[in-house]
C-alpha cells in the first residue's frame, strides 16, 4: 500500500524526466465520443469527406488519463486541477495518429491547511503522423 | 451553421453572445468516459464529501470546453480557437447552470493574422465565478 508521501517523493523525483509517448488513432468514434461528452452536435464538426474535426478543446483530454492515474491510487489524496493552458497549431481529423509527449515540468510544496499540497505543472505535447505540433497543453494539478 | 463571424465587425469591449450548459450526471460520466478523469470527486458524492467539498463537482476540463463552444459557436466555421487559458476558482455542480460568457478585450493584425483577444469566465448558479481565462481567436476579413 503506498502512501502519499511516497507519491509526493515520487512525483518530485520525475520532474523534467518524459513520459513514456502515448499514441492516440483518432477515429470518428473518438471524436464522437468527446462531442457527446460536451454535449456538441455532430453535424457541425464534419468536413467535406465526411470525416469528424475535432474541437479545438479535444486535446485537453490526450493524456490527461495518464496524468492523474497514479495520484488517483491514493484515496486519501484530493487531486484538484488549478489551471489549464491550450495553444492550438493545426486541426485533428479522423484518421490522425497523435503522438503525445508529456513531462512534469515543475513541482512546487507548501504546507496548507490541510497539510502538504503540491501543485504539479505538466506539458503536455501532441504531433500528428506527419511529426507536427498539432497543440500545447499545460495544466496544473493541486494535491494535497 | 452559425453566422459568420469577420474581423471588421469586432468591436473591443462588446460582448460575446453567452452559452448556457446545464451538465447532469449522466454528463460527467460521459466525460470521465470520454476524458479518463476517473477522479471519484465526479461521481461518488461520499468520497467528494470525505474530501470537503459539498458533494460530486462537475469535471473543470468539462467547463472549459464549454467556454471553448461559446468560442467557437461565436466565431463561426472559418475562425479559429488558437490560445484558451483559464484558472479553475470555484466548483460547479450537476444539475446547475454553468453560465460561459466573455468580452472582447482587443484586436490586433500580425503575422499570426487577425488576432481578437478574449477575456472570459464560467458563472455557476449564485453569479460566482467558477472559471476565469483568456482566449486568442483568429478570424478572416470580408473578401
Amino acid at each position: 500500500m503506498i502512501d502519499s508521501s511516497q507519491v509526493f517523493e515520487e512525483v518530485k523525483k520525475r520532474t523534467g524526466v518524459p513520459h513514456p509517448p502515448i499514441v492516440y488513432n483518432v477515429e470518428n468514434g473518438m471524436i464522437e465520443r468527446f462531442l457527446e461528452a460536451i454535449g456538441e452536435s455532430n453535424t457541425k464538426w464534419r468536413n467535406n469527406n465526411g470525416q469528424l474535426i475535432a474541437p479545438p478543446t479535444f486535446p485537453l483530454i490526450l493524456g490527461f488519463d495518464c496524468m492523474i492515474q497514479e495520484l488517483n491510487e491514493v484515496p486519501s489524496l484530493t487531486i484538484l486541477h488549478g489551471s489549464t493552458e491550450l495553444e492550438s497549431y493545426l486541426p485533428i481529423v479522423a484518421g490522425d495518429t497523435l503522438t503525445i509527449e508529456m513531462c512534469i515540468t515543475n513541482v512546487r510544496e507548501r504546507e496548507g491547511k490541510t497539510g502538504q499540497t503540491l501543485f504539479i505543472n505538466f506539458e503536455i505535447k501532441c504531433r500528428n503522423q506527419q511529426h507536427e505540433l498539432t497543440s500545447i497543453c499545460r495544466q496544473l494539478a493541486i494535491i494535497y | 451553421m452559425n453566422k459568420q463571424l469577420y474581423y471588421e465587425d469586432i468591436v473591443p469591449g462588446s460582448d460575446i453572445p453567452p452559452c448556457i450548459k446545464t451538465p447532469d450526471k449522466m454528463q460527467l460520466v460521459k466525460w470521465a468516459g470520454a476524458s479518463g478523469d476517473y477522479n471519484p470527486i465526479h461521481y461518488d458524492k461520499d468520497y467528494a464529501m470525505e474530501h470537503n467539498l459539498p458533494g460530486v463537482i462537475v469535471h473543470g476540463q468539462l467547463a472549459a470546453c464549454y467556454l471553448g463552444q461559446m468560442i467557437t459557436d461565436w466565431i463561426g466555421e472559418k475562425g479559429q480557437l488558437k490560445k484558451l487559458a483559464v484558472t479553475y476558482r470555484g466548483m460547479n455542480t450537476p444539475g446547475e447552470p454553468i453560465t460561459c460568457t466573455g468580452v472582447v478585450v482587443n484586436k490586433q493584425i500580425d503575422k499570426e493574422g487577425n488576432l481578437v483577444s478574449l477575456k472570459i469566465w464560467a458563472e455557476n448558479l449564485n453569479g460566482e465565478k467558477t472559471l476565469t481565462g483568456t482566449a486568442v481567436v483568429v478570424l478572416p476579413v470580408r473578401e
